[in-house]
């Protein structure tokens, strides 16, 4: 649940309109596979409505207002109906990321004590390592070649940075595991 | 398609949208998910131990307990499915749903598999164990081999015989089968087809204008003998083998039998399997169950036509071959498995054989001719023309089982002269027997 409030919030802090929707997204989490379809569309909605066209000036807070109640909902749409979380990490996130109404940051902070919670659950070792390692790799990148991507009209080449990095991070801790058919 | 495919097609659509609208945003959500995906991925890393427990002496038909002993060895919960694909031919699982095994937990799962009869042995099952997102899995195959001993269901078997006619289908048996009759008249009545024109009263036929024939009392005392044929050409099938039958009509006999000293000789091709000497003890028919644990071969080959090669042995070669082949095949001495099972016969006991009449047909000829002075007999023989799986059969199988239901007839024919003969399908069970005897 923490999940819509923190897309519902993120959305009115970032002033778009398609993470309203999230609450049909997570009422589907029992069927797995629609959920993962119309996680698709919202995901692709978000892209349209949502507009950075320079990283390096992009307001930070707005962007991980939409990008981190993203994740929360996937997650929790993946769970199913083991996704809902209560206690009082979960009560604390859901005042801050209300507060957040307000002031932006102390929603941000809601969302990471949230998603911190939510995963903490997978006792995560390797992969939170891996995950951390992902972001720094690009906060970096994107640091060390902004003399070649901070240009006026320069978000293709951004784009293609940062998927860059995405495919090379993936080819680089991609392991041979089984996956599930989708409707099977 | 795969869920995770799912979720890589919409990382490369918002790359391709952040592209195109020279926007950021969907690459960073896009890059985002690839790193969920990474971290899923790293931390799915399964391992349970498993254990199965089944009960080794099992009844066909009957649910049997299933006991699977899982440990989650890993620190996650992980979502656990039982897929019982190792379980021998015929036999059916009924697995629970899927459920969470949380981080170190231990858990007996109890579920049910129906067995079907003969000696099997049971592997696995496969334990499916997905993360809690159901994205991912892995297979892990139980290290177990059960060997498990499956009976005939006498209980089902008593229904079948009960459902018929209850008790009366025992006495009908008598006078269908039995014809050990004394010289004791039991009285007078009209002649009907069948009847020996030798018992035909002439006084009583003159003095009434109709043929009139003598009813003997017939002998409720004398051994019964089933001499059942477990060899190969009995236990092949394709959709369900004649020894499946065969055994089934075995214990209906047996039962419907029950008042009466039964016993029981199952031979294969290298000698007597079992032997149950004929007794009218209660306990009997289980003595009989316990020896009918004979395993079908099944096959999915319809028929396989094969090349005519000739070659010519030697007679010498052919002599040695006839006395050396069934040793090697664990015989015990020259005479053949039915030769041994009507060595072994009381000097006058009524003897009912179930057999594939074209499997042995020579030797079968002569045991029969042999006995049939001695013994009153009954040929039942599952006719394996009826036993083929009509939804694979073709216009050219068809036509080859029509040949061979053609020249079956006429072996039928052959026996028939010598002792009753029956030929019988897989639907044939007591009840067809005895209404044809009548």
């Amino acid at each position: 649940m923490i999940a819509v409030l923190a897309a519902v919030v993120g959305g009115l802090i970032a002033g778009i309109y398609t993470p309203l929707l999230s609450p049909v997204l997570y009422l589907l989490r029992s069927r797995r596979d629609l959920f993962l379809l119309l996680f698709l569309a919202y995901c692709l909605a978000l892209g349209y409505e949502f507009e950075v066209a320079n990283v390096y000036e992009a307001d930070l807070v707005g962007v991980l207002a939409i990008i981190l109640p993203s994740i929360l909902l996937l997650d929790a749409g993946l769970r199913g109906e083991e996704g809902s979380l209560r206690g009082s990490a979960t009560y604390a996130a859901a005042l801050a990321i209300l507060i957040g109404l307000f002031v932006r940051e102390v929603f941000v902070l809601g969302v990471l004590i949230a998603l911190i919670h939510h995963f903490s659950r997978d006792y995560p070792r390797r992969g939170a390592a891996v995950s951390l390692t992902g972001i720094s790799l690009l906060i970096l990148g994107l640091f060390a070649g902004s003399g070649m991507l901070n240009l006026p009209g320069g978000a293709p080449s951004q784009v293609v940075f940062i998927s860059a990095v995405g495919i090379l991070l993936a080819l680089f801790f991609w392991r041979n595991i089984k996956t599930t058919e989708l409707f099977s | 398609m795969r869920r995770e495919e799912l979720l890589i097609l919409l990382t490369f659509l918002l790359f391709v949208q952040g592209y195109f609208l020279r926007n950021v945003f969907p690459a960073l959500l896009a890059f985002t998910i690839i790193l969920y995906l990474i971290y899923l991925r790293s931390e799915f890393s399964p391992e349970i131990e498993a254990e199965r427990e089944v009960d080794n002496r099992l009844t066909e038909g009957e649910r049997a307990r299933s006991r699977l002993r899982l440990r989650n060895l890993t620190g996650k919960k992980l979502k656990i499915a039982i897929l019982e694909d190792f379980l021998p031919h015929g036999f059916k699982a009924e697995v629970p749903h899927p459920f969470m095994l949380n981080e170190g937990e231990e858990r007996e799962v109890e579920y049910f598999i129906v067995p079907v009869r003969g000696v099997h042995t049971i592997k696995g099952p496969r334990v499916r164990v997905m993360d809690s997102r159901e994205l991912y899995y892995s297979d892990f195959i139980v290290d177990s081999e059960i060997d498990v001993e499956v009976y005939p269901s006498l209980d089902r078997i008593r229904e079948e015989a009960r459902a018929e006619e209850n008790i009366k289908i025992a006495t009908t048996y008598q006078k269908a089968l039995l014809g050990l009759q004394t010289m004791e008249i039991h009285s007078l009545r009209k002649f009907q087809p069948g009847d020996d024109t030798k018992h035909v009263e002439w006084k009583a036929t003159a003095r009434l204008g109709e043929l009139i024939v003598k009813d003997f009392l017939r002998e409720v005392e004398g051994d019964i003998y089933i001499i059942l044929d477990a060899g190969r050409e009995m236990r092949k099938g394709i959709r369900s083998s004649k020894i499946d039958y065969a055994t089934t009509l075995t214990l209906q006999l047996a039962y419907a039998l029950g008042r009466y000293r039964v016993g029981l000789i199952v031979y294969d091709d290298y000698g007597i399997k079992y032997r149950v000497e004929a007794s009218k003890s209660p306990e009997q028919i289980e003595r009989i169950v316990r020896s009918l644990k004979i395993t079908p071969v099944y096959s999915d080959i319809l028929g396989v036509k094969i090349p005519e090669i000739s070659f010519r042995v030697s007679k010498e070669a052919r002599n040695f071959l006839r006395k050396v082949m069934p040793a090697i095949k664990g015989r015990r001495s020259f005479a053949t498995g039915l030769m041994e099972s009507v060595s072994a016969l009381p000097s006058s006991a009524f003897l009912i054989f179930i057999s594939d009449i074209t499997a042995h047909t020579g030797e079968l000829i002569r045991v029969l001719s042999e006995l049939k002075n001695r013994h009153k007999i009954l040929l039942l023989t599952p006719n394996p023309v009826l036993f083929y799986d009509e939804s694979r059969i073709d216009r050219e199988t068809l036509l080859w089982l029509y040949r061979r239901y053609l020249e079956r007839e006429e072996v039928v024919r052959k026996f028939s002269r010598m002792v009753p003969t029956l030929d019988l399908g897989p639907s044939d069970l007591l009840e067809v027997i005895r209404e044809a005897i009548k």
